[in-house]
């Protein structure tokens, strides 16, 4: 590809990630800024993971003479990159550095802190995918207002949309009678993703419903576990777990459970038409957006979610999308089960055959998550003078010195420990909430403080 | 459950448990401590030797060195190789199991000792059966490119019934990963510092060199799915017969390319499902005989075993590691009341006996 100087530079990875859903947003994002700039508007970069690569790479870049630097990428971790550009500058102002963040924002604290003195220098802008991801990582900086912008991960409606043909050939695939409602939950199957929750929910609509209800999940098994507080599963856990929690759930009830395996995007898309309902519990520590619940919603499936990180961004339109609030409780994370059951009940009872109301859904969504409405957004945020980075916040030197054991939160995601100062902004903010908040800052002795 | 905070909530709560629902996971990590004089054993299986989770309990029998740990579970699988598995028999020729049964794999029925037999069952790994549509269209090869793990005259064995099964010609054009831990000892004349070098050429000779990628191991952990792959661990299975590595590429979609050759035998026993994509034949009972009994028996079937295992026995997976000292170690903990059997040398199919 030829280099023109001048023109913005846009660096990605070289090679795939191993998340099938970074793949996609990559892959969309890149889209959405060739439709922003044009495919001949911007340069393409591909970085390695590995330290010699980043040297010739600074090398082309420094050459380009680019205006602005865009990082696409989760991975690798731009540091290494940016101290060897950074080199070639010699102490001149680096060109404008904007970076697409994602969930694991928080796995790289020590690198984002090294990167503090050559950040200082420069106009640094960090794009979030969802107005709670923006309210994170504003946390870990200093005076982050206009530094920290959304812009979703894009879907594409080439490939993710409603479609009757496909409702009727997947329904038929997977022997769903005219009359049953088909909830979803598509994604990693991981202890964070609550599945077996959502799991019990689904038996509780099953039992209630006067419809007959089928639960369909896809997705591969991950052991993750939950690192942050110390759980690491071994390998092969998820998937015994998962079936252990099938085997307790009533015979009839079990026969109208199906696990459909990890699904391409194809599969993925049939699935979405057919279905009803798409549902998830999840409390992930890393949950920034969302593909799964944008995708569905592409393909006009109302979505019931947890009011939890991202997911809350795809609120907005009852007819679309309701969410179950979450708290971080003095023992741990809640979820309120009988909003969720309430959401999943009430949308069990639409009429989701409806072809004009599943159009009319798919629409609204394009609008909102397509590649075009990321592109929209990346123009205004362009449009918008970039300042120069004042500086991580003293959050970010502590949340890596907690990192330093591998496991930052100890007690937990409880209340009043480091986990709810940062998290509390992947909650919705109840009337509760806030009330006791402030009893508490009153015991303290601070009762004027802001909340 | 409703929150513990002070006010009344608009909604009521339910909390969400991750750390008291998964006891069994915690539990499991704390069963399968190594011993400690073995830990080397286990290190240079690694990451082969790497801990997963089954129902079946998989341990080396090294991790079961004592009567508590043992009493925990009515099944364990034990995952040695025949090298230390013959070495546990001869250190506790008495078993003192009371109610487990200790799941070996099938290829070591005729080994077990007389005594043992009736606490022993079988496993072998497959793929689903469901999975073998059409023909292998890419290879992902693995193991421990080590003398101890597979021994180069098992290699090129390996390779010529991988050509048998794929077809020369195409396997050459065929996309092929590879996976190998080098394990390099050091420069004594016993580490044999070409065996690497030989291992990649033979490789070359039967596989061809192109289309070929070697993973390294962040991209081979992280990697979500291997659908589409046939998988072959190049395992001589005299140090470990369960493979950590196997487990984890069968669990992300990838078949036994093995499978190809022994799908159509039905070989009875109970189907315990390990992943979406493969499971465990597991048979409770051994069938046959001790073949080692006699050592002066002309049967063709005894002089294969004899053989197979006066090989091993010869092999670099026995006379490269300290086995009397490990299994001595063993034997201390592991039989309460039978006194272990004093070793002197390394034995002979003679000794066992």
């Amino acid at each position: 590809m030829k280099i023109v100087k001048g023109l913005p530079a846009i660096v990605v990875f070289n090679k795939e990630s191993s998340w099938v859903s970074c793949q996609t947003i990559t892959r969309n994002l890149l889209k959405a800024y060739e439709k922003l700039w044009g495919k001949e508007g911007f340069n393409l970069f591909f970085m390695g993971d590995t330290r010699e690569e980043h040297w010739p790479l600074a090398q082309k870049v420094w050459n380009s003479n680019p205006s602005r630097v865009v990082f696409l990428d989760h991975y690798p971790h731009p540091m290494e990159f940016l101290m060897a550009l950074n080199q070639k500058y010699e102490g001149e102002e680096l060109p404008e550095l904007i970076f697409h963040v994602y969930g694991d924002f928080t796995l790289y604290p020590k690198e984002w802190l090294s990167l503090q003195s050559i950040l200082k220098n420069t106009q640094v802008k960090f794009v979030c995918a969802s107005n709670k991801q923006v309210d994170l990582v504003s946390k870990f900086l200093i005076r982050p207002k206009t530094r920290v912008e959304r812009c979703h991960f894009p879907s594409d409606v080439t490939k993710f949309h409603f479609s009757r043909d496909k409702r009727n050939e997947t329904r038929r695939q997977l022997g769903l009678r005219d009359d049953e409602i088909a909830i979803i939950y598509s994604g990693r199957i991981s202890l964070q993703k609550n599945v077996e929750m959502l799991m019990q929910y689904v038996v509780n609509l099953m039992m209630r419903s006067p419809f007959s209800i089928r639960f369909f999940v896809a997705g591969p098994f991950d052991d993750i576990g939950a690192p942050f507080f110390g759980l690491h599963f071994e390998k092969g856990y998820a998937y015994q777990r998962f079936q252990s929690r099938l085997k307790m759930v009533p015979e009839e009830f079990q026969s109208r459970m199906k696990y459909l395996g990890n699904l391409n995007t194809e599969d993925l898309h049939g699935l979405y038409c057919a279905g009803d309902v798409f549902a998830s519990l999840s409390l992930y520590h890393d949950e920034d957006y969302g593909m799964a619940p944008a995708e569905a919603l592409m393909c006009g499936l109302p979505v019931v979610l947890s009011d939890w990180g991202g997911y809350a961004s795809f609120s907005g339109d009852e007819r679309d999308c309701l969410l179950a609030p979450v708290d971080i409780t003095g023992s741990g994370l809640a979820v309120s089960g009988e909003e969720f059951f309430k959401h999943l009940f009430v949308y069990s009872m639409i009429d989701h055959d409806n072809t004009s109301l599943r159009l009319a859904r798919s629409e609204r969504a394009a609008k909102r998550l397509s590649v075009d409405a990321a592109s929209n957004l990346l123009r205004d945020m362009y449009n918008k003078p970039i300042p120069k980075f004042d500086g991580f916040s003293w959050r970010l030197k502590r949340f890596s010195d907690a990192f330093n054991n591998g496991m930052p939160f100890p007690e937990g995601p409880k209340w009043g420990t480091f986990y709810e100062e940062i998290y509390e902004s992947y909650t919705k903010k109840t009337k509760n909430a806030v009330e006791q908040k402030k009893s508490e800052h009153s015991k303290r002795g601070y009762a004027q403080m802001e909340i | 459950m409703s929150t513990q905070k002070g006010a009344t909530p608009k909604w009521r709560y339910e909390l969400v448990d991750w750390f008291y629902a998964h006891q069994e996971a915690e539990q499991s990590k704390i069963t399968r401590q190594a011993h400690p004089d073995s830990q080397g054993f286990i290190n240079f299986l690694w990451p082969a030797s790497n801990k997963y989770y089954s129902p079946l309990n998989p341990v080396f029998v090294s991790e079961l060195f004592s009567p508590e740990i043992l009493e925990r579970h009515h099944v364990w699988q034990i995952r040695d190789g025949l090298v230390p598995l013959m070495w546990f028999f001869k250190s506790t020729p008495e078993p003192y199991l009371t109610r487990q049964k200790l799941l070996i794999d099938s290829s070591f029925s005729p080994f077990v000792p007389t005594p043992w037999r009736k606490f022993c069952g079988t496993f072998e790994v497959e793929s689903d059966k469901s999975m073998y549509k059409g023909k292998p269209e890419q290879l992902l090869f693995l193991g421990l490119p080590a003398e101890a793990y597979c021994s180069l005259e098992k290699v090129e064995e390996y390779l010529e019934k991988i050509v048998d099964i794929v077809g020369a010609t195409r396997i050459r054009s065929m996309k092929k990963l590879g996976f190998m831990v080098g394990k390099h000892f050091g420069f004594g004349v016993q580490d044999n510092q070409s065996y690497y070098p030989e291992f990649i050429t033979l490789m070359g000779d039967y596989l061809g060199t192109k289309n070929f990628e070697f993973l390294n191991w962040n991209t081979f952990e992280s990697t979500v799915s291997f659908t589409g792959y046939d998988v072959f661990d190049f395992n001589e299975k005299l140090l470990s017969a369960d493979s950590y590595l196997m487990h984890l590429v069968l669990q992300k979609g990838a078949r036994l390319l093995e499978g190809w050759s022994r799908k159509s035998r039905s070989t009875g026993g109970e189907l315990v499902r390990l992943s979406p994509h493969h499971l465990m034949r597991v048979k409770e009972t051994l069938t046959g005989k001790y073949a080692l009994s006699n050592p002066r028996s002309s049967s063709k079937g005894a002089d294969q075993y004899f053989s197979h295992f006066e090989s091993a026995m010869r092999s670099q997976a026995n006379l490269g590691m300290p086995w009397p000292n490990w299994a001595m170690e063993w034997s201390k903990t592991i039989a309460i009341e039978n006194k272990p059997v004093q070793l002197r040398t390394k034995p002979t199919s003679q000794e066992f006996h």
